[in-house]
């Protein structure tokens, strides 16, 4: 955590991911526990997620916004993610399996162009590619900084939104076919 | 539909998608987590410390800025008898504020070092750069990727500091079980720190981002040279 303090230069930065910290680390914890189901891996995905955030904590304008509050949520979920890999981990997302479940594809192709349908297709995609989509496509953020948030290569993500997007496209143009 | 038309569709769904994501996600006092201990101190410690920096900082810091010299540091030694070697003089009996130009750092009113001290071990990655010894001082450089840090150990006796910042406030520290001044330069993004070992005024400086974590290696952790002493 020492270091966190370190790798920021100004001081209103500081107070800034101060104040971030304590108002967001234990929702972070929960979105990477979500992920993980192991109390300490997920404190471990908090920290990572921490550095990243610290990294571009001068791109954050408004702690207390929904933005924010959803980019801190999306590192953790990240950096969750990234434990569940290299730990070979299953990845349980509550809520992935609760939609998945009632899932068919007679349901899907009624519901074409609606936001259900839309939905569904989006939760075929990798959970990882979508937490990367999400910051480039509403987030807005450019390549290099969601690569520094993730602590990724700048290669890797715009291979990552590249394969969801197109994994996308893909989907629902089958669906379009049907 | 076309491509763009579907982009939206995935920007659309997205934000929908993160937006249930937010709101199923409880508050604070519902998740109930307990971060562990060493999460915890590890949190409280860098933020305590980085508060510390910033009350330092606003109280002088600003103000500091504007001076020409910005701060500049004196250690002023006043010899003493012998007899005070071994005895550890209390800093706030000797703490003057004085607003003092450049010119006056680094004076002595005389004597000698005896016995040089040197560090028992060096911080890691860290290594000796330059190593000054006068009568009446020594300087230890050590240098790590470009990041240094200086120790000055000068003659015996009581310390007086001078900054050129009326009104400073100086930190009071203690560290490794020794008392420590301390204060920031944010202008030229120092920290220093002024002890005593074995009755030897101590001064380091190193940069603002390290200083504690140095501090906390350098101080108590002195020892006598020998002449068989490296360089290290």
């Amino acid at each position: 955590m020492l270091l966190l303090m370190a790798v920021i230069d100004k001081e209103e930065d500081k107070q800034k991911f101060e104040e971030l910290y304590y108002k967001y680390r234990d929702k972070m914890w929960y979105s990477a526990n979500r992920i993980l189901n192991d109390s300490q891996a997920a404190e471990d995905a908090v920290q990572e997620a921490l550095f990243g955030i610290a990294r571009n904590i001068s791109s954050i304008k408004d702690v207390d916004s929904k933005m924010t509050f959803a980019y801190v949520t999306t590192a953790a979920k990240n950096a969750a993610l990234n434990i569940a890999e290299k730990n070979k981990a299953v990845i349980i997302d509550i809520t992935q399996i609760s939609s998945i479940s009632h899932d068919n594809s007679e349901s899907l192709f009624n519901a074409l162009e609606t936001n259900d349908y839309v939905d569904r297709i989006l939760k075929t995609i990798p959970e990882k590619y979508r937490q990367v989509m999400y910051l480039r496509f509403v987030q807005e953020l450019k390549i290099n900084d969601i690569a520094s948030l993730l602590g990724e290569s700048n290669a890797a993500v715009r291979q990552q939104i590249k394969r969801g997007r197109n994994m996308f496209i893909d989907a629902y143009r089958k669906g379009e076919k049907s | 539909m076309k491509q763009s038309d579907i982009d939206e569709l995935l920007r659309q769904a997205l934000e929908r998608e993160k937006d249930r994501e937010l709101s199923q996600i409880p508050d604070k006092e519902e998740i109930g987590h307990v971060f562990s201990p060493e999460f915890d101190k590890k949190a409280k410690e860098s933020f305590s410390r980085h508060a510390n920096k910033i009350d330092r900082i606003n109280t002088f810091g600003r103000r500091a800025a504007v001076f020409f010299v910005t701060i500049a540091v004196a250690l002023v030694v006043m010899m003493t008898a012998r007899s005070n070697i071994k005895q550890n003089p209390d800093f706030s009996y000797v703490i003057k504020w004085h607003q003092i130009d450049i010119s006056d750092n680094y004076k002595y009113s005389g004597g000698i070092i005896e016995q040089v001290y040197e560090l028992s071990a060096v911080p890691d990655g860290y290594s000796l750069k330059l190593c000054s010894e006068y009568p009446s001082k020594t300087i230890y450089l050590y240098e790590n990727d470009g990041k240094e840090f200086t120790i000055e150990q000068t003659i015996p006796g009581r310390m007086t500091i001078q900054i050129a910042e009326a009104e400073t406030e100086i930190e009071n520290l203690e560290i490794n079980g020794i008392e420590v001044l301390s204060f920031i330069s944010e202008k030229i993004n120092l920290n220093y720190y002024f002890w005593y070992e074995d009755g030897y005024p101590f001064y380091l400086s190193a940069p603002y981002d390290i200083g504690d974590g140095i501090a906390s290696e350098v101080i108590g952790n002195m020892v006598e040279k020998t002449s068989s002493s490296t360089t290290q």
